[in-house]
């Protein structure tokens, strides 16, 4: 600790060295009595005075929590000398709350002290607590001793999970096995048509019923399951923010809810993180992938860039043919609406969920501020018409409302623009 | 405030002569100690305590007596309002004083209390003591006085080299 005179000691010395010299100059005797009681305390407090050997520990009773969750943590602090009292003050980062973030110790000799705090976990995201500073004086209070202490250690909060029961159907499904019907024709267990026998085709699949009413013999055919690609695009270059919550928020929410559905039925779920850090993840199936994509979604910010990227940016291997592309964004950014259309026209299957950021604008405060906005929301409209005309299903998602809402306007465009196209 | 207030009061009403100015000065000192308590200047309160002490200074300069024993009660007091002055702006703003810790001060302010009583009383006592008043006697107090600021200089400066 870091040892300091405190202006009660220069004070106490101005006052116990004026009295004194007063006294002498004026020959008061009384003067000298005033100074006596501050010449001895001097002598004393700093005689006394011993700097503090502290051992302090910092802990977080979890490493992983969920936003919305407390957490416990604990500081335990152990002193060779009595300090009473010894300050205490917690950095707390950004998007995690702490009810007191100083605090005023009695802590004896040799005996531990140990408070909990608990941090309310706002805001997902990673962060590092355990940044303290100690402050603490002697008995007398003369001399001020400090310490900054860098106990930090790992605390991830994982965004909410937003409900899912149905999700988006790819267009094309991939070669190996998972949990979607395809649509094409091979072993499955869906029924999808009949057709005449051919030489080779197993006679377990020949369907009896059909062959009795025609000439000849009849197989069934099947939809085999397959799994699908899935990338999840982020938007990451601008979000509307309001207080706590933002459509970056929402997005990672919405980015960890599909991630963790699609995963679960053994779909291979890569992530691209468009904005002015360009972060991906190759897509890849499982639960360690999972953690991989969450751990990548708790890194995400907003970086501010001015520089242009499109879609080229983004590694070929990171969007795999006949992969479905699901687009999380609010629509804000000229450079990933850009990417979006030029994913799209070149043959992705591509879905984007718009992100509002409508419930986190200011309110209006007068005529011309109403009309900017209504016009502002005009061309959303027209952008989002923009992309239905190319095939591309658009559903917007507010804030307070489920994803499922979104997810299932999405699927109802896709069926009738398939149909359309069909 | 109020013991820094019986204390402006108290040099006041001790003045046989230079009321007006006595009162000026004992009023500096408290509206000076109020300011910097209320602002949490902490450099003004050593500006504040010897406002009043010059105050109470010019009061007995006034009156000319020889010695006032009232001066152990004053001396005290003085260190008291010192204590509870700089023990108001020891904590930072927004902490609350650890549990048990306030009747533990209170208890040690007691204590510095009467010590202060007692050391001034010993000093005043000293200098009620009849001893002749020759050269080598003066000479003697102001060496001893010399040596207290020397060794309080001696320690502030030991303490300052412990920081580095």
């Amino acid at each position: 600790m870091t040892s300091s005179a405190t202006p009660k000691l220069r004070a106490y010395v101005v006052l116990a060295a004026s009295g004194l010299l007063a006294a002498l100059v004026l020959g008061r005797p009384e003067l000298a009595a005033l100074a006596a009681p501050f010449a001895a305390s001097l002598a004393l407090g700093i005689g006394l005075a011993r700097r503090p050997e502290l051992a302090v520990r910092y802990e977080v009773d979890r490493e992983r929590a969920l936003q919305g969750e407390r957490v416990d943590a604990s500081i335990e602090v152990e002193s060779d000398v009595d300090l009473q009292p010894l300050e205490l003050l917690i950095r707390v980062p950004a998007g995690l709350a702490c009810d007191s973030r100083a605090l005023a110790l009695q802590v004896r000799a040799r005996e531990p002290v140990r408070v909990e705090i608990p941090l309310d976990c706002q805001r997902w995201g990673g962060y590092s607590v355990g940044d303290l500073q100690l402050r603490a004086r002697d008995r007398f209070g003369l001399r001020a001793y400090e310490a900054r202490l860098d106990l930090r250690c790992p605390l991830r909060v994982y965004p909410r999970e937003e409900t899912l029961r149905s999700l988006l159907t790819p267009a094309e499904t991939q070669v190996t096995a998972g949990n979607e019907v395809a649509r094409a024709k091979g072993d499955g267990i869906e029924f999808a048509d009949i057709r005449a026998f051919v030489p080779g085709d197993r006679v377990r699949r020949i369907n009896w019923r059909a062959s009795a009413r025609r000439p000849g013999l009849w197989v069934n055919e099947s939809h085999p399951e397959r799994n699908t690609d899935v990338i999840l695009f982020l938007d990451s270059f601008a979000e509307a923010r309001h207080g706590a919550t933002g459509t970056l928020d929402l997005a990672v929410r919405a980015a960890g809810a599909l991630a963790a559905r699609y995963l679960r039925r053994s779909d291979r779920v890569g992530l691209v993180s468009f904005g002015g850090i360009l972060r991906w993840l190759e897509p890849s199936m499982g639960s360690v992938q999972l953690y991989r994509i969450v751990d990548a979604l708790l890194d995400t910010d907003i970086a501010l860039s001015y520089a242009w990227k499109g879609a080229d940016v983004i590694p070929p291997r990171t969007l795999p043919p006949h992969a479905l592309v699901i687009g999380l964004t609010p629509l804000l950014d000229e450079r990933s609406i850009g990417a979006l259309l030029d994913l799209r026209a070149r043959g992705f299957d591509l879905a984007i969920v718009d992100v509002s950021p409508l419930p986190f604008l200011p309110p209006e405060r007068d005529r011309l501020a109403r009309l900017s906005r209504r016009i502002w929301a005009l061309r959303r409209e027209v952008l989002r018409h923009e992309y239905q005309q190319l095939g591309v299903a658009v559903a917007e998602w507010r804030e307070g409302e489920p994803l499922e809402q979104a997810i299932g306007e999405v699927r109802r465009f896709r069926r009738s623009a398939r149909a359309v196209r069909a | 405030m109020t013991v820094a207030a019986v204390l402006a009061a108290d040099a006041w009403l001790l003045s046989a002569r230079w009321e007006d100015a006595i009162a000026v000065a004992a009023a500096t000192g408290l509206g000076v100690l109020v300011v910097s308590l209320a602002l949490r200047i902490s450099q003004g309160i050593p500006l504040g305590l010897a406002c009043l002490a010059g105050s109470y200074a010019a009061a007995l300069e006034s009156r000319g007596v020889d010695v006032d024993l009232s001066a152990t009660l004053y001396a005290a007091l003085f260190f008291l309002t010192a204590e509870l002055a700089y023990w108001s702006l020891e904590l930072s703003p927004g902490i609350r004083p650890a549990p048990g810790s306030v009747p533990r001060r209170v208890l040690f302010l007691a204590v510095g209390a009467l010590a202060a009583l007692a050391l001034a009383g010993l000093v005043l006592a000293a200098a009620l003591e009849p001893l002749p008043r020759s050269l080598l006697v003066q000479g003697l107090g102001v060496s001893g006085a010399l040596v207290a600021l020397g060794l309080i200089a001696v320690l502030v400066r030991h303490s300052e080299s412990q920081d580095g």
